[in-house]
Parts: C-alpha cells; structure tokens; sequence
C-alpha cells in the first residue's frame, strides 16, 4: 500500500483543498457534502452514544463527519494526555475531555481556522477545562517528545499525503508504552498512478 | 488490532468507493 504521494502530485493543492472544503463545512453545516455528519449519524452508524452528544454543544456534534469511532477500542483513563488529530469542531476532543478528567488533557489539533473557532466555542460553551485547541499540521506537532498518552483520530490521516511522515511525528511524540487509536479508510488493493494523481479522489 | 465497516455505505460516494476498493477500519497500536 502507498504511504506516499506520486513525486508530480501538489501537496500544496491538495491541503488547499482540505482546508477548503471543512471551512465550508464549519461554515455551512448542513450543505451538500459526501460525508456523513451530525450526532445522529454518529449514534446510528458509528456506535457513539446518542445521549451523550447530545448533551454536547450543536457547535461540536452537528459538523462531525468522521468515519468510525476511535472510543470503541478502549476508554481513555483518567488522568491521561490525549490528542486528536484533525479534530474539527471537537466533538471526540469534548468526549475524550469527560473520559480523562480534571486531571487529564486533551488537545486538538487542526490546520483550519474556521473549525478551531468551532471548536474553541464548543469547548468554553461545555465548561470542559481541560481541553484546548492547536492550530498545527500533523507532520509538525507543537507537542515534546514522549509526551502524549493517546493519540485519537477520525478520518483525518488518509487526507495527508505523506502517510509515513504523519507516523513518523505521532511515533515521536507518543510516550513509550502509550498508544494510537484511531478510524481511517483503507484501500483494499494498490490504485494506479493516475488514480493517485487524481486530486478530487482524495478530497472527496 | 483492527476493525473493519463501511464508511461510506449510504452516501453519494458510497459507488466510487466499491470501485476504489475502501475499507474503513479503527486501529489500536502501542508504542514499545
């Protein structure tokens, strides 16, 4: 499998895209996207409990979008230092918040502007302290070495395009003996060159 | 430690991504 992108391929484009494309969606919640999204969605599909988001600020839950539900494979312990990387209008950040207590920490990273806002509000509006936001690229962690717990994600990776650079960074900054617990898509066979070059397969 | 589902199922994509072969899966890794 491809952990990076063909060498012609627009990186700069491509993260232009991204951005693009969840500042509308922190915009504009319920536009005409691909994706999924919303506290329902989550409960129905994802197996998230229904009660507990909807006890969350709208501001977080109505612009989820991502695809599984990294919480299913094991309860954040209290006490902990969790990121989540891509964390868009916060809402795993806000249930990672209540997992890990008044003594743990819980920091979301995201490059767009638009879905930090969201999800700063979110988190002032759930009176949730200990959790804040970071504007960064996953390649390039505002974070020291072997200092975070947990890293949790939603669908974000498969959007970067140099995969082995995003492990690499998440490899340096988790502590030894911590983990990655994470939903992303897989592709099941190589694609092709020219299906690799295709930048609207990577967007969406 | 991995599980598999369908992220798409159901949505305007869901075609493309039977044609592109995408999984969805939730990962578990620790670092030693």
């Amino acid at each position: 499998m491809a952990l990076v992108c063909p060498m012609n391929f627009d990186k700069d484009k491509l993260k232009s895209e991204v951005r693009l494309t969840y500042s509308q969606l922190a915009g504009d919640p319920g536009g005409d996207y691909h994706f999924h999204r919303g506290a329902e969605y989550a409960a129905k599909h994802l197996g998230y409990d229904l009660a507990s988001l909807k006890a969350l600020p709208l501001a977080a839950t109505e612009v989820f979008c991502g695809m599984g539900n990294p919480f299913k494979m094991g309860t954040l312990e209290q006490g902990a230092t969790v990121i989540d990387i891509g964390s868009g209008g916060g809402m795993d950040c806000l249930l990672a918040a209540k997992q890990v207590g008044a003594n743990g920490t819980v920091i979301g990273i995201d490059m767009t502007d638009a879905m930090l806002e969201r999800s700063g509000g979110a988190a002032r509006a759930a009176g949730l302290a200990n959790v804040r936001f970071e504007k960064a690229d996953m390649t390039r962690l505002p974070l020291a070495d072997d200092s975070v717990d947990v890293v949790i994600s939603n669908g974000v990776i498969n959007l970067a395009p140099d995969k082995e650079a995003v492990f690499a960074e998440l490899f340096r900054v988790v502590k030894p003996g911590g983990r990655l617990q994470f939903a992303d898509i897989i592709m099941k066979s190589e694609l092709s060159e020219d299906a690799r070059n295709n930048i609207d397969l990577w967007t969406g | 430690m991995v599980e598999k589902f369908d992220p798409f199922l159901g949505t305007n994509k869901e075609k493309t991504a039977r044609k592109y072969g995408v999984d969805g899966v939730n990962f578990l890794a620790y670092k030693r």
